[in-house]
């Protein structure tokens, strides 16, 4: 195999790979790996990760990012556990996507109408946004506690089997189908491609550029909001304080794990289902032996600089033939 | 009409910052007797030390072209570091020791983006989480703590001037004299408004670059000392969250994120202007979640005015000005 024919290899299917060798040698390792209740606990782990990468693939794809999904991720959870307490399960999602949306609606207003620049648009909204929780829930934790019908019926999402296929897993695969459409199939997908990959020639060849943003923004948002309704499920709680603390960052590590460009333009969205998998795998593995927090942190950050420095790597010793200008 | 609305401008563009801090600076002070009493002030002196000096490393790398997220990870190891080493070295030598271990993590940072070509943003928010990672294994996830007498006693003051603040300014000064007197700097000014061009006119980017990085790590590393004085004491989880803070810091004041122009001053009045807010909140007795709200509102508002002027005035003004084109101009006036 010629050096050519294996980074074209690597480039395809390299995180495939790595999270095979993984599950083999943790279900080698370990009796308990390779168990349904242990498969259940991290693919739902990674859903709720891989879900909000879907909406930051796109925003990162439009060449911006989102760095408020953490907090949105609060809030949305916060609103969505306050009102299932009084409320049925129906309006609880409801208000949950609407609040992640409307935030995601005003980042991108400000992005886009105030012109200020992404990166801090969107921080000065994560510590705005982590504050109107705070302040909704008084900085208490809300634990659900409803009717037993009530309680059953949220725990669905986050719980539940479809035929003996664990929700979030679902939830998860139809997200990423629908977005895979999106991407590939509509003039929507290849306007954001084509913001991402050059602004100015988008506005040039009449695009509503703006519009664009919006509409990215807010679906960051809303996919933000739907991985909070599934950890709620799961939790059965939240906390306002701490509950998404550092999530916008671990969401955007995921996507870069994947592949997708910072530069903009281009998605690589299975990519990302891929990578939020590879990182659920390997806390999943540190849980098992029973390994302090902090080194899921340490395996975290050491998977993502080897990840992308098969990338760098890549790029400096294999580079497609008329590439050669680009290479500095 | 549309002649003043430029002037103003261009006042904006140079002082905006400074204005904005005087005003609220003289609100607050009109407002309430307690904050404008020399203690208070010397308070507010001392609280924007840490993220000050950390964000003058931080303006280097972002005039050319870079980030530096792991910035906070680096202020809490090297700030848990010193703190240990001063029963070892004395006050001193763990001081230098943490310089010098900043400088280490910078200049990994720099060797990673240079070397492996991994993108500056991706490589050191994998760095945050290793860095980060590794202040819990140093302490074990317990607060490192030192009563040492030279330790505590550099949280005082000098004739009501912080000594920490004091440090701050000779710190500026050396980003001062680095930033607009070597050709460091205006390396550092090329490689930022046209990578490419500074590479085809011979400048070692990939050396700077990593120059930068260290740079960063070592103005870090001195912040956490900083705040380790100001506590007392480190703990694994200190400063974290401050990359982004120190980040915005660095924005307010006026660096463009697309590298290529910016201040030192701008950041220095910045990080004032954070601890000047905190202080009032605090003194105003605005609740803690309240503060929040209204520090990112703030953000939103500054940089919404500098985003709304650039949209209503691209025509009418020059882009934004870095030294560099000063000095072009001055040469030729010549």
């Amino acid at each position: 195999m010629s050096q050519q024919q294996f980074w074209k290899i690597w480039e395809r299917f390299g995180l495939f790979i790595i999270i095979l060798i993984g599950v083999v040698g943790l279900s080698l390792l370990s009796p308990n790996f390779a168990t349904m209740t242990n498969f259940k606990n991290f693919i739902n782990q990674a859903a709720v990760v891989a879900i909000a990468g879907a909406g930051m693939t796109l925003a990162i794809t439009s060449g911006g990012f989102d760095l408020s999904v953490g907090s949105v991720f609060a809030l949305a959870a916060c609103f969505g556990a306050r009102i299932l307490i009084d409320g049925s399960v129906a309006q609880s999602i409801f208000v949950s996507l609407v609040v992640g949306a409307g935030i995601g609606l005003l980042n991108g207003l400000i992005i886009t109408k105030l012109r200020v620049p992404t990166f801090i648009a969107t921080l000065a909204m994560m510590t705005i946004v982590r504050g109107a929780a705070l302040i909704y829930t008084k900085g208490r934790d809300i634990n659900i506690i409803t009717g037993p019908a009530r309680e059953a019926a949220y725990k669905f999402f986050g719980g539940g089997y479809i035929f003996s296929l664990p929700v979030p897993m679902v939830l998860m695969i139809s997200v990423f189908a629908v977005f895979y459409v999106v991407l590939n199939h509509t003039a929507f997908g290849r306007h954001v491609c084509a913001v991402g990959s050059n602004e100015q020639a988008a506005i040039y060849s009449g695009l509503n550029v703006d519009r664009i943003k919006i509409a990215v923004f807010a679906i960051v948002g809303l996919t933000a909001s739907i991985a909070a309704v599934i950890q709620t499920s799961q939790l059965m709680g939240v906390n306002s304080g701490s509950s998404g603390l550092g999530f916008e960052l671990q969401v955007i590590a995921v996507v870069v794990l994947g592949g997708t460009s910072l530069r903009g333009g281009k998605a690589k969205l299975f990519g990302t289902m891929a990578g939020a998998i590879l990182v659920a795998i390997a806390n999943n593995g540190l849980n098992l032996y029973n390994t302090p927090i902090f080194y899921q942190y340490l395996v975290f950050g050491l998977i993502l600089l080897l990840a992308v420095s098969m990338d760098g790597l890549k790029n400096k010793f294999y580079t497609p033939a008329g590439a050669w200008a680009q290479r500095i | 009409m549309k002649q003043i609305l430029n002037k103003f401008g261009r006042i904006w563009e140079r002082a905006g910052i400074f204005i904005m801090l005087a005003v609220l600076a003289a609100v607050f002070a009109a407002i309430n007797p307690d904050f404008r009493k020399a203690n208070n002030i010397s308070n507010i002196l001392l609280q924007c030390t840490p993220i000050g000096i950390a964000a003058i490393g931080m303006t280097f790398a972002i005039i050319s072209g870079a980030f530096d997220l792991s910035i906070g990870s680096t202020m809490a190891l090297t700030a848990c570091v010193t703190v240990s080493l001063i029963g070892v070295l004395g006050f001193y030598g763990a001081v230098a020791a943490g310089l010098v271990l900043g400088f280490l993590l910078g200049l990994v940072n720099g060797l990673i983006v240079t070397k492996i070509r991994i993108s500056p943003f991706i490589a050191t928010l994998g760095t945050l989480w290793v860095y980060r990672a590794f202040a819990y294994i140093y302490t074990q996830n317990k607060p490192v703590q030192s009563t040492d007498a030279v330790f505590t006693s550099w949280g005082d003051n000098f004739v009501y001037v912080p000594r920490l603040f004091i440090v701050m300014l000779f710190c500026y000064l050396a980003g001062f004299f680095l930033l607009y007197k070597t050709p460091f700097g205006r390396y550092v000014f090329a490689i930022g408004s046209n990578r490419r061009a500074a590479i085809l006119s011979g400048i070692n980017v990939a050396r700077v670059t990593l120059f930068v990085f260290a740079l960063a790590g070592l103005f870090g590393a001195m912040g956490g000392a900083a705040l380790a004085v100001r506590l007392w004491s480190a703990k694994a989880d200190t400063a974290s969250g401050y990359e982004l803070m120190i980040i915005a810091a660095v924005v307010l004041g006026g660096t463009s994120l697309k590298g290529g122009s910016g201040t030192l001053a701008g950041t220095f009045g910045a990080a004032v202007l954070f601890a000047v807010i905190y202080n009032a909140m605090d003194m105003f007795q605005v609740q803690s979640y309240w503060q929040k709200i209204a520090l990112g509102g703030i953000l939103l508002i500054a940089l919404s005015l500098d985003g709304l002027r650039r949209k209503y005035m691209m025509l009418a003004i020059e882009p934004v000005q870095s030294p560099l084109k000063d000095k072009g101009e001055r040469i030729n006036e010549k």
